[in-house]
């Protein structure tokens, strides 16, 4: 009996992902890329079969304009799996259809922010710089006074704190130790009064602005 | 007998002895933009413009505006700072010349942040927003001692405003200008009472968990400025150097070199300037004293007293330049009758 389950689920698996080939095949996607897989996992307790098509395939998300599309790759999960348990009874049998945006294709946007919180700011009491990101990404945070000179400029890196996707809000601390507020250098000072600018730069593009106050 | 010129030498000496003693101080100074495109133009020397907006650089340079001047300045920075600029003098035969100045640099539409937490779960959204408006108040005097010697004086009025912070000081510059011939040089020290700050009222009460504490009481100290500059004419071509050095900081240098075409109607000049600032670039959290270095480029016309200038400044590292606003375009009239 267990055998014989065993069989059709192979069988099955088999069928479905020559049905899922020719499908996307049919289908006039600008990029394809698919993979038949056979794949086995058994323990001591049970089997799992998993037989169909892992694939890619993309869009241009912006059809009008080719010179600058932004291209959104999906990654495809469609097969047949099943899970037998070494007493017999199959506990899942059925088609399986994931689908997910690959991380490096999502395109690098602040989702929100960013803001500076409390605004306006006190230079001895601190603050937080915060915003959200569309994913993982090497961020720089760049601040600029109202002549448009370049103040404070900090690189966080891809996945620490500043360059966390959403839902995570990213938290830069505006303290006397990581701002300029002081610094921690001889010429250390606290910032004048007056507007600032923030800016959220990726790969040298603006993803992101923001003003912020400080008060004395 | 004591003449009336001895006075006005004795009141300018009493104001350079009483500018000795020196406080640092860190408040942001509005006329760092420049008092016109034509001060832009030129590397920001200063002292030698020939309209009313030199009260902003050196009083003492009013010799050299007409019976009458006028002179309007208007830019936008990063689409955000909007600043404006005023002054007009008053030539008064045997007194000299009186002149008065506004300066002011707003920006709007700045947000209130809320914030908030529910189940471990975090939001922060605009609540509303505010402005901001830092403003100069100038009022100038100049008398000249000889044909060659002038002096000036001029009184500053500081005032700062945005959200529920209002912040207020007066202070005063006083300048010399030396004529020449070929040469002129001018000296302006600027902000020279030690004791003078600007005072910060605040009227934000209660215990608002999205809102700073309040900054009743606080100070911000005005920056003592020293200011050397020299021209040189030569025919047509006019060469401009400056030494400058604000307190706390190193001295910076400027300079710039004109150029006139069709008998002072047309002028096309070069610039290179020098700004200190504190700033924090690097990875490891240290503020260090630096140095802003940009270029000008830019052009004038004079047409029956009225004065069109044009400025273009960028910042000669690129590294510095703001990502979206490379350089910085200014346009000023000025009208002099």
């Amino acid at each position: 009996m267990q055998l014989n389950l065993r069989k059709t689920c192979r069988i099955s698996s088999l069928t479905t992902g020559v049905l899922a080939l020719l499908f996307c095949l049919l289908v006039p996607l600008n990029e394809l890329g698919f993979a038949l897989q056979i794949q086995q996992v058994s323990s001591s307790r049970m089997v799992q079969h998993a037989t169909g098509l892992v694939g890619k395939y993309s869009r241009f998300a912006n059809q009008r304009s080719k010179s600058r599309f932004d291209k959104r790759l999906h990654v495809v999960n469609f097969g047949f799996g099943s899970t037998v348990n070494t007493n017999g009874v199959t506990s899942s049998l059925g088609p399986n259809l994931l689908s997910s945006v690959e991380e490096e294709s999502v395109e690098a946007k602040v989702e929100e922010g960013p803001f500076c919180y409390p605004n306006p700011v006190r230079q001895d009491e601190g603050g937080e710089i915060v915003y959200r990101l569309s994913k993982n990404m090497d961020i720089e945070l760049r601040i600029y006074n109202m002549r448009g000179q370049l103040m404070f400029k900090k690189m966080h890196n891809k996945g620490g704190n500043g360059g966390l996707k959403q839902p995570n809000w990213n938290k830069i601390p505006i303290n006397v130790e990581t701002f300029m507020f002081g610094g921690q250098g001889s010429d250390s000072h606290f910032l004048s009064a007056g507007v600032y600018f923030i800016l959220l730069v990726h790969q040298d593009k603006v993803l992101g602005k923001g003003k912020m106050v400080v008060k004395p | 007998m004591i003449k009336l010129k001895d006075i006005k030498l004795g009141v300018v000496l009493s104001c350079f002895l009483m500018a000795m003693p020196v406080l640092a101080a860190n408040y942001f100074m509005p006329e760092v933009v420049g008092s016109s495109a034509y001060m832009v133009r030129q590397g920001h020397v200063q002292g030698f413009t020939p309209l009313s907006s030199v009260l902003f650089e050196n009083p003492a340079g009013l010799h050299m505006t007409n019976r009458n001047s006028v002179s309007l300045f208007s830019t936008t920075l990063m689409n955000e700072v909007n600043y404006r600029s005023f002054s007009a003098s008053k030539r008064v035969p045997g007194w000299g010349v009186f002149a008065l100045g506004y300066m002011g640099l707003g920006v709007e539409g700045i947000p209130y942040i809320n914030h908030q937490s529910f189940d471990g779960v975090e939001s922060y959204s605009v609540s509303g927003s505010f402005s901001y408006l830092s403003q100069l108040f100038k009022m100038g005097y100049q008398f000249s001692m000889s044909d060659r010697f002038h002096l000036g004086l001029a009184g500053n009025y500081y005032r700062t405003k945005f959200d529920t912070v209002s912040g207020s000081g007066y202070n005063f510059d006083i300048g010399v200008y030396f004529d020449y011939k070929k040469v002129d040089v001018s000296y302006v020290l600027k902000n020279v009472l030690s004791s003078r700050d600007i005072k910060y009222q605040d009227t934000q009460g209660g215990s608002d968990l999205n809102k700073a504490g309040s900054s009743q009481g606080r100070m911000e100290e005005l920056l003592l400025e020293s200011v050397l500059s020299m021209k040189y004419d030569r025919q047509r071509w006019r060469a401009l150097a400056q030494l400058r050095k604000v307190e706390g900081h190193s001295f910076v240098k400027n300079a710039s070199l004109r150029y006139v075409l069709f008998d002072e109607l047309l002028e096309v000049s070069a610039g290179y300037r020098e700004e200190p600032l504190t700033r924090m670039i690097n990875e490891d959290y240290i503020t260090r004293q630096d140095v802003d270095r940009s270029f000008t480029l830019g052009v004038g016309l004079t047409l029956f007293g009225l004065n069109l200038d044009y400025a273009l400044e960028k910042n000669l590292k690129a590294e510095l330049r703001h990502l979206d606003f490379e350089q910085f375009h200014y346009f000023s009239l000025g009208v002099s009758l």
